[in-house]
């Protein structure tokens, strides 16, 4: 187990130096220059010039890159050349509104899908289970942002229920919140209707009923935990995304995350945020399939023998 | 069966269910309560720095605040230079321009203003190095014979002193060094910054060391909210209490909202397409024209812009000093296929039309609307959206046909955007005409303000019937505000002034 | 994004290869005619709008001709139903230019159905083939490769969109290749871990044993049993790029205008919500409604696919 966990603690290393490397050379390929982006067309070339030394910009790009990384270890990124802060800083403060955004939509999603699933389960091909899961695929299938302005039209301008944008108070997440879990509920739905299914069908779960366990019982306890694996995978997965790619929703409803940060940098060509960005989402999505992949050890005895 | 599993799960429901309660607690969204007087504001664009002498210099978002906290030596009040913190001013000599300074003036934080810290300001301006220390370029020596004056010397005439002042913010020299200081910045001005979040917030506090009348205001918030529907619905919701920088198809709906007053006003800024007059086709004003020609902007401005535009008259907008009516460009497509077969290209051409993503009002409609007027005459465009950091650095390189943008005249002076653009030492867009650089130099240097006007008019002739570029419209700012928000006045500059407003 | 470039939702994928025992056959119960004739409509219904969507793109332009570069400023913005300058009948209303909205969204049809469909195309190729090698052969190479798809699924998806458009400029084929790029690790992923359980199984050892070569083995063992999973995800998959692809064009990195895609359309109304609501809301139904039935059509070919969820 120990070792397991070492090695996958060296393979995330790696993952982690690949996609710093992959960022540091992307964004400089990428036409466009930092310094002409902060002072605009206007600024004189001299200007530029003396911008792009601060920037630490006029050096070869192999020294800049073995100082990016030597840096990068300490968790120093540099100064964002547009907001004029550390970019770690920026990236921290965003990234916990990102975070108690992409919390409470994994919780809706997660509850909603849940009490969804085992009630399409429960009667599969039902009238529930077919709307359930029509309803589940529209969600999925409407782009976020129409979905994101659609919710700001009904409820904040017909209904006056809720802040239209903004962070101010625990209501102005409801609806960002929601925009974001949709396509993530869609997801868990299916997939603990579908793994119910499998589940009821199993040896042992027949065994349950007929030693004369309760229905409950036999749902709640020996389905449910064959059931959370894939779901506890797949929403590892998508919980990395959530936070990576808040983007749209957090432009939509001018929330103030880390995905806008990074479109942002991405825009201004601000080096340093980008990197932190991309290297702390990084971090992020490696140490939730770790956690995950742990988990799932725990929960799957053959995997457990496996490791 | 095994507990310690189940007891995981659990937990983490339970943890789920809760947190998700919490997040629906609370209900009461703008919550500010009565006897407000903070005066919310949406930004359309984000402010990221509060810093106006170095890259942020010309930047609207940093000087729409800025303007509440610092103020400026001259002002610009209905097209002519007025006193603020100078006094009044001579000229000893053509190089040398004399000021003296309003006395009794103190910073937010209790000391005196003094010559000293006008001097430190322009010194900053010019060593920041940002977009509008080329303004100051012959600049060589700034004295302060005793606190109250101050000279500027320069190395050849400069008639823009004036208006170039305008621009330069003073804050006290011992900050001037300090990069923190920007973080929450004061100066002379009627409020003071609090608390500033790049990119995010603002937040000012009256000054009570100003001079003036206080303001009725105790504080402004300001707050970037990107999406045009977020930002309309919070207005409309009151969680806001003015934004501008609407899309007019926004304003039409707001107009007849009775708890709201839409305020449109003309602007310096105007719309531009320039073409590549170093690139064939467009090395020839012929085939320049043609494409002005084969255009109906009238229907167009009229059908996409409503009230958020009026046709251009000249290359330069109306408010600006030194704009000059120049010879309307009628559609005509008959004439524009006539010119176009004088140029030898009597079956038309391809070409491409770039602009940065969300760089102008209705910009991809109007695209769209000209585009589509071209391929009437045989001219195929080919439209390029790009995103700003790659078209400025094709903009700049001058790598493209051509280019559909909005500018402002910042500084309401002709010199700005004549001299930064149309110069052939610019090479902005590839157009170099000797007569016109001699023309615009020598507005530079003359020190009569009418004598310059007079030539403005002559080079903005130039090119207006060159056609280096089509200037279709001059834009209409719009503020739209609550209807509790009273004395608001517009300014041509569009930074939107909350100075005066107060809050019913 | 987790809401616009397909997230690396792999339904019934687990990441690691788990030997499903022989489907139970006394498990079925035969099934009643009206299930039946359920089951049939399941399978029928989706693939007949698809159907009917393939052929409005196809023809549809051919009929109500669509000139997207064509505008008509005085007609912007009409409600559906409203008649137009030229005398045309607007059925379902005019964009923000005056264009027709019919004509746009049948031929934005064409679009997003050809970015759909290119994606899936290379990158279920690219990925399947990926995949198989890797579980196929394991060690060294399996190792690099897939921690190369690691790499690419913790790399924002929208600064790859940048970075290709930047680079490579923006047109149809470069949101083909983002897509594909931040598609192809879901792919690897179910053909690698298909084609372990697979290789392992009696009959491609018998295979071995008999002396069929490594080729004979993936094309006769492991290709067959590794194509119905991907035609799976791959139907699940078609939706999320579709969508992905409006999400591109919401952020101003997708389809180059010009070029009407369901995607462009939805963007460039969003302003308008609104005041002229259908300019976002129509495409985005006919959107919609074409993912919800390759969803269902999904699903109802995993059912058959394993005889286990018969019952269903």
């Amino acid at each position: 187990m120990l070792r397991y966990a070492l090695r996958r603690l060296a393979i995330s290393v790696l993952v982690l130096f690949g996609a710093a490397t992959v960022v540091f050379f992307a964004m400089r390929a990428v036409s466009g220059d930092p310094a002409t982006a902060v002072l605009g067309p206007d600024a004189d070339q001299s200007a530029v010039e003396a911008l792009r030394r601060e920037y630490g910009l006029d050096a070869s790009l192999p020294v800049q890159y073995v100082q990016f990384l030597r840096r990068a270890v300490t968790l120093d990124f540099g100064e964002s050349f547009r907001l004029h802060d550390a970019a770690t800083n920026l990236v921290l403060t965003h990234l916990s509104a990102t975070a108690a955004l992409a919390l409470t939509a994994f919780a809706i999603a997660l509850v909603l899908g849940f009490a969804l699933g085992t009630l399409a389960a429960t009667r599969p091909n039902g009238v529930v289970d077919r709307v359930v899961s029509v309803l589940s695929m529209l969600t999925q299938s409407l782009p976020t942002f129409w979905v994101g302005i659609m919710l700001i039209l009904v409820f904040s301008r017909f209904l006056h229920l809720l802040p239209s944008s903004g962070a101010a108070s625990p209501a102005a997440m409801v609806m960002p919140a929601v925009t974001l879990a949709l396509p993530l509920l869609s997801v868990v739905l299916r997939l603990v209707r579908s793994g119910l299914l499998d589940v009821l069908h199993e040896d042992y779960v027949v065994t349950a009923r007929a030693k004369g366990l309760s229905e409950t019982r036999v749902v709640g306890w020996h389905a449910m935990r064959n059931m959370l694996i894939p779901v506890v995978t797949v929403a590892g997965l998508e919980f990395g995304s959530l936070l990576g790619g808040a983007v749209i929703v957090e432009t939509v409803f001018a929330w103030p995350g880390v995905g806008r940060l990074m479109t942002d940098a991405i825009a201004a060509r601000d080096y340093s945020v980008v990197q932190a960005c991309v290297i702390t989402v990084a971090v992020i999505f490696i140490v939730i399939n770790l956690l995950v992949d742990l988990l799932y050890v725990r929960l799957d005895p053959r995997v457990r023998e496996s490791v | 069966m095994r507990s310690p599993t189940i007891r995981l799960g659990a937990l983490a429901l339970a943890g789920v269910l809760g947190l998700t309660a919490c997040s629906f607690g609370s209900d009461d969204p703008a919550g500010d309560g009565g006897g407000v007087t903070t005066l919310r504001v949406a930004n359309p664009t984000p402010v990221v720095s509060l810093n106006p002498f170095a890259a942020n210099s010309a930047d609207q978002p940093t000087l729409t605040v800025v303007q509440e906290v610092f103020e400026t030596l001259v002002v610009r009040q209905d097209g002519k230079i007025a006193p603020k913190l100078a006094e009044s001013w001579t000229n000893p000599d053509p190089l040398t321009w004399q000021f003296v300074l309003r006395s009794g003036v103190t910073f937010a934080d209790g000391t005196p203003m003094t010559s000293a810290d006008v001097k430190a300001s322009l010194r900053a301006l010019i060593d920041g190095k940002g977009p509008l220390a080329g303004l100051w370029a012959t600049v060589d020596d700034i004295r302060t014979p005793d606190e109250r004056t101050l000279t500027i010397h320069t190395t050849s005439q400069l008639g823009t002193v004036l208006s170039n002042l305008t621009l330069l913010w003073i804050a006290p020299a011992a900050k001037l060094g300090d990069n923190a200081f920007f973080d929450a910045p004061y100066g002379t001005g009627p409020f003071k910054v609090s608390s500033f979040t790049a990119g995010q917030s603002v937040n000012l506090v009256r000054n009570d060391k100003y001079r003036g009348d206080p303001p009725k205001l105790t504080s402004i918030s300001y707050r970037y909210i990107p999406e045009v529907s977020g930002r309309v619905t919070a207005l409309a919701n009151n969680e806001i209490d003015v934004t501008w920088g609407l899309p007019p198809d926004q304003l039409t709906g707001l107009r007849d909202n009775k708890d709201l007053t839409v305020r449109s006003f003309p602007t310096y800024a105007n719309y531009y397409i320039w073409f590549n007059s170093s690139r064939k086709p467009f090395t020839d004003a012929r085939v320049r024209q043609a494409m002005w020609h084969a255009v109906d902007f009238a229907k167009i401005s009229k059908s996409l812009f409503d009230q958020a535009g009026t046709p251009a008259t000249g290359p330069l907008p109306e408010a600006v000093f030194g704009a000059a009516g120049q010879n309307p460009y009628r559609y005509d497509p008959a004439r524009a296929r006539q010119l176009l077969t004088e140029a030898g290209y009597p079956d038309g051409f391809s070409t491409t039309m770039m602009w940065s993503s969300g760089c102008c009002t209705n910009g991809n409609s109007f695209a769209d609307a000209m585009i589509s007027d071209w391929a009437k005459v045989g001219i195929v465009v080919k439209p390029q959206e790009l995103e700003r950091a790659t078209w400025l650095d094709k903009l700049l390189k001058l790598d493209w046909d051509s280019t559909m943008t909005t500018g402002s005249t910042v500084t309401g002076d002709a010199d700005f955007t004549l001299a930064r653009l149309y110069l052939s030492t610019a090479k902005r867009n590839g157009y170099a005409n000797p007569e016109l650089d001699r023309i615009l130099l020598a507005a530079r240097a003359e020190l009569d303000q009418d004598k310059r006007a007079t030539l403005y008019a002559q080079a903005g002739k130039i090119v207006w019937d060159q056609a280096v570029g089509i200037f279709p419209l001059d834009l209409n700012g719009n503020v739209v505000l609550r209807g509790n928000v009273e004395g608001f006045t517009p300014t041509p500059n569009d930074l939107p002034d909350f100075a005066g407003v107060s809050l019913r | 994004m987790s809401d616009g470039v397909p997230g690396p939702a792999v339904l019934g994928a687990p990441l690691v290869p788990t030997d499903d025992g022989p489907p139970d056959a006394t498990a079925t119960p035969p099934a009643t005619a009206p299930r039946r004739r359920r089951r049939r409509l399941r399978l029928w219904l989706p693939l007949g709008v698809i159907a009917a969507y393939l052929v409005a793109g196809v023809i549809g332009p051919l009929i109500a001709r669509y000139d997207p570069i064509a505008t008509s400023v005085t007609d912007r913005l009409l409600p559906p139903g409203s008649r137009m300058s030229d005398g045309g009948l607007a059925l379902l209303g005019t964009d923000q230019v005056g264009r027709d909205l019919l004509p746009q969204i049948m031929q934005g049809a064409r679009i997003s159905l050809l970015v759909g469909a290119a994606t899936l195309l290379l990158a279920g190729t690219v990925g399947a083939a990926i995949g198989i090698l890797c579980g196929y052969l394991g060690g060294v190479v399996d190792a690099t490769v897939m921690r190369l798809a690691d790499i690419q699924l913790a790399f924002p998806s929208i600064l790859l969109a940048v970075f290709v458009a930047g680079v490579l400029g923006s047109s149809v084929t470069n949101v083909v290749l983002t897509l594909s790029i931040t598609t192809w690790p879901i792919f690897a992923r179910v053909a690698r871990a298909q084609t372990m359980a697979t290789r392992s199984r009696d009959f491609a050892n018998a295979a071995r044993t008999l002396g069929a070569g490594p080729w004979h083995v993936v094309r006769h063992c492991v290709l067959p049993a590794v194509a119905s999973p991907l035609l799976v995800i791959a139907t699940v998959q078609l939706g999320f790029v579709i969508v992905a692809e409006a999400s591109l064009s919401f952020l101003s990195l997708g389809i180059p205008a010009g070029t009407p895609s369901w995607g462009t359309t939805i963007a460039n109304g969003r302003d308008y919500l609104a005041s002229a609501w259908w300019i976002a809301t129509l495409p985005g139904l006919v959107l919609a409604v074409f993912v919800v039935c390759v969803g269902v059509l999904g699903d109802e070919l995993r059912d058959r696919s394993d005889p286990n969820l018969s019952t269903r």
